[in-house]
């Protein structure tokens, strides 16, 4: 008697602990894994979604490309709807990798297409977000010819550069950057090419504006670096020297092994603002061509690849300082530690005039097993 | 009592008042400070936990003086048998809005974070039955429950260190710049997040072990919630940054939807399940409460009667929970006030009238 009662009382537990209401099936759903937003001359934006198809196969399911659905809305979660409309199932961007921008749609506001992102408690903040040179569209109908999908393309493509130090890896939240009025930030731009994507710089943004302007590649590493962001590689090229019979030979590759930045902050006069950003690094030569790397040309080889490379990093900062785009945080220095001229500054309109300088020095500590 | 309950060792005394404490607080309590204090949401946190620090004093200095009584039995002493009447009615009315309010949070968050289809009812019931079951036993089978249960703040706590490592000093800098009124007024809000504390009021003439013993327990319990909870607050509050505090309503789930491991992709989910097991606890705790309080009110009638009769009442009006905001924060505040009553005030006239009267636990009702 009391077996059955104890079967019983299983039973109808278990009909209550199903969660019958709340299921989600795989089978109900198309996984969105990419998705983009171009704005339309007209105003109103153009989404465009890539699914990846699944089609049963040896080892189980298989992914066989995708399939790329575009459409037009009045905001992002309308557009989201007439895809809906389009599909055979629901659609589910819970799994999203990529989200891409066209310039266009990012110079009016970024915001406006990740609100559903931050409001749906099931969707992935994870995504990584990029800004396209051009439509995002061109990028997501790209067929990448090694990977199945584009999705997982523009994935691999994005967290790869993060590991060399030329894509910011977004460790906290994007938003708090967004609405944070103290920073900036920057995002990376992508460019679409014949066959495939290319990454051809970091688009600043001031507050939720793309401005436009951007941090060309060849120097990403070297910003992230000030931005006190070392991954596990940072390789930067120089040009060492001028007018050297064979053109290779003016060049030179490093490879950032440690970093540490610091900056002193002057505010205590509003209208004179000085941030003095100094930079000193470990470095290892990684391709030089004059061969024979012996104490005193090592110590002129330190002294010109710190000139150039405090060069380029003030040449940097005046990126910045022309697009009004405070990527580096300084606001936040400002903010925490000069409260009282936080106050009375409006940041925004203050960035372009300070007086910002940097310095960067290096140690060569390794030049590889040749001299 | 015609039924004596076998008494809690002095490790289950401080589980049990830990456990009490940590609770439906821990989600949004970074929310609500911050919107009160903003970037010193924090400093409220410690502020809040030494003002009960001292409240549980004040319950010990009541407890010393009536060492095998509980505060329904003191009532019966010190005011006499018709306002004892009252207060007892008072105290379990006050128990039972408490656990009210906890099962209401409780459900509102899971109805909007996890089950959005799932009917609020069914929610409640599978709650409350749980809870049921571990109320109806003895004392020191619930104590030893919430000592399985304390094992998940481990977990908890090992989730919101990985977090700690992204976050950004700056954003709670510069310290103590809200001011003093805005700091006080965060610990004010902060209080509703460590009740459970109240549990002492009873527990401690049913637990074993000298007076200096049980303090230190109580003591210990609560400084570690408060550092658990300044914590919290702080990593919250450093990661999301101050601009988007003011957006999320539930900070620790959010910064934990950013969290990813090779197994687990949604650490939300798997930080939700576990807090859910602690505001059963806090949930357990108020139930037990409240049937206490109504068996000391009639002796005649069993605990575990008087469990389900609650249960029953609570599932009942679970289906007349507000799911607008602004209910769900007057509800908050009427219990924060209602705790100051019935925490603070009223142990504090009790202890004094006793010390006036010169009564004491060996006086006879």
């Amino acid at each position: 008697m009391k077996m059955v009662k104890t079967s019983m009382t299983a039973l109808v537990s278990m009909t209550l602990l199903a969660g019958c209401w709340d299921q989600h099936n795989l089978k109900d759903v198309k996984l969105a894994m990419a998705t983009g937003f171009d704005l339309a001359p007209e105003g109103n934006i153009i989404q465009t979604i890539t699914i990846p198809i699944f089609t049963p196969g040896a080892g189980g399911m298989e992914v066989q490309g995708s399939q790329v659905v575009v459409t037009e809305g009045d905001t992002p979660r309308d557009a989201r709807n007439i895809i809906n409309h389009k599909v055979a199932e629901q659609l589910d961007a819970s799994k999203l990798l990529v989200l891409l921008f066209g310039e266009e749609y990012a110079k009016q506001d970024i915001y406006t297409g990740l609100d559903i992102f931050y409001r749906d408690p099931k969707s992935s903040l994870l995504a990584n977000v990029a800004i396209v040179h051009g439509k995002a569209n061109e990028i997501l109908s790209l067929k990448p010819e090694d990977r199945k999908t584009t999705s997982e393309y523009l994935n691999d493509l994005i967290t790869s550069e993060q590991d060399t130090t030329v894509l910011p890896k977004q460790s906290r939240p994007l938003i708090s950057d967004i609405l944070d009025p103290g920073s900036d930030f920057v995002l990376p731009l992508i460019e679409p090419q014949k066959k495939e994507a290319k990454i051809i710089g970091l688009a600043m943004f001031n507050e939720h504006k793309y401005t436009g302007q951007f941090i060309p590649v060849l120097n990403a590493t070297l910003y992230l670096l000030m931005a006190d962001q070392l991954a596990k590689r940072a390789w930067i090229k120089l040009k060492v020297r001028e007018g050297s019979d064979v053109d290779i030979r003016n060049f030179l590759m490093i490879n950032v092994l440690k970093s540490k930045r610091d900056l002193a902050i002057n505010a205590d006069n509003i209208h004179d603002i000085s941030v003095d950003l100094s930079l000193h690094m470990k470095i290892e030569i990684m391709e030089y061509h004059e061969n024979d790397l012996v104490s005193e040309k090592i110590q002129a080889l330190t002294q010109t690849i710190s000139d150039k490379l405090t060069q380029q990093a003030n040449a940097i900062l005046q990126m910045t300082q022309q697009a009004n785009s405070d990527c580096l945080g300084i606001g936040s220095y400002i903010r925490a530690y000069h409260h009282a001229t936080w106050d009375k500054t409006s940041w925004e309109d203050a960035y372009p005039d300070i007086n910002f300088k940097a310095n960067v020095t290096v140690e060569i500590s390794k030049h590889g097993v040749f001299n | 009592m015609s039924n004596p309950e076998k008494k809690i060792t002095r490790f289950q005394l401080f589980i049990m008042t830990l456990q009490s404490q940590i609770g439906i607080g821990v989600i949004s309590l970074p929310y609500y400070l911050f919107n009160a204090a903003g970037n010193d949401a924090w400093i409220s946190v410690i502020v809040a936990g030494i003002f009960v620090q001292i409240n549980i004093v004040l319950i010990w200095l009541l407890y010393r003086r009536f060492p095998n009584q509980s505060i329904f039995e003191v009532l019966e002493i010190t005011v006499g048998k018709y306002a004892a009447y009252c207060l007892k009615t008072a105290y379990s009315m006050y128990f039972f809005t408490i656990a009210t309010l906890i099962v209401l949070l409780f459900v509102r968050l899971v109805n909007i974070w996890i089950l959005p289809r799932t009917p609020m009812w069914l929610v409640t019931l599978i709650m409350i039955a749980v809870c049921v079951y571990g109320v109806i036993d003895h004392l020191r089978v619930m104590a030893r429950f919430f000592f399985l249960a304390s094992m998940m703040l481990f977990v908890l706590l090992f989730l919101i260190v990985t977090v700690a490592k992204d976050i950004n000093f700056l954003a709670v800098l510069p310290i103590g710049n809200s001011g003093i009124p805005a700091i006080l007024g965060g610990a004010h809000h902060a209080v509703i997040s460590f009740l459970g504390y109240e549990v002492l009021l009873v527990i401690l003439s049913k637990s074993l072990g000298g007076h200096a013993g049980k303090i230190k327990a109580a003591l210990l319990a609560n400084g570690i919630v408060t550092l658990f909870y300044t914590l919290l607050t702080f990593v919250s509050l450093a990661y999301l940054g101050p601009a988007v505090m003011r957006f999320v309503p539930e900070p620790v789930l959010y910064i934990m939807k950013y969290r990813t491991f090779h197994i687990i992709e949604r650490t939300d989910l798997l930080f939700f399940s576990i807090w859910i097991v602690c505001v059963g606890t806090s949930f357990m705790t108020f139930l037990y409460l409240t049937a206490n309080a109504l068996t000391s009110l009639l002796p005649q009638i069993r605990r575990p009667t008087f469990v389900y009769v609650i249960a029953s009442l609570l599932f009942m009006l679970s289906f007349f929970f507000p799911t607008d905001e602004n209910k769900v924060a007057l509800f908050n505040k009427i219990a924060t006030y209602l705790s100051y009553l019935f925490t603070i005030v009223l142990p504090g006239i009790l202890l004094f009238i006793a010390m006036a009267r010169g009564k004491s636990g060996d006086d006879p009702v």
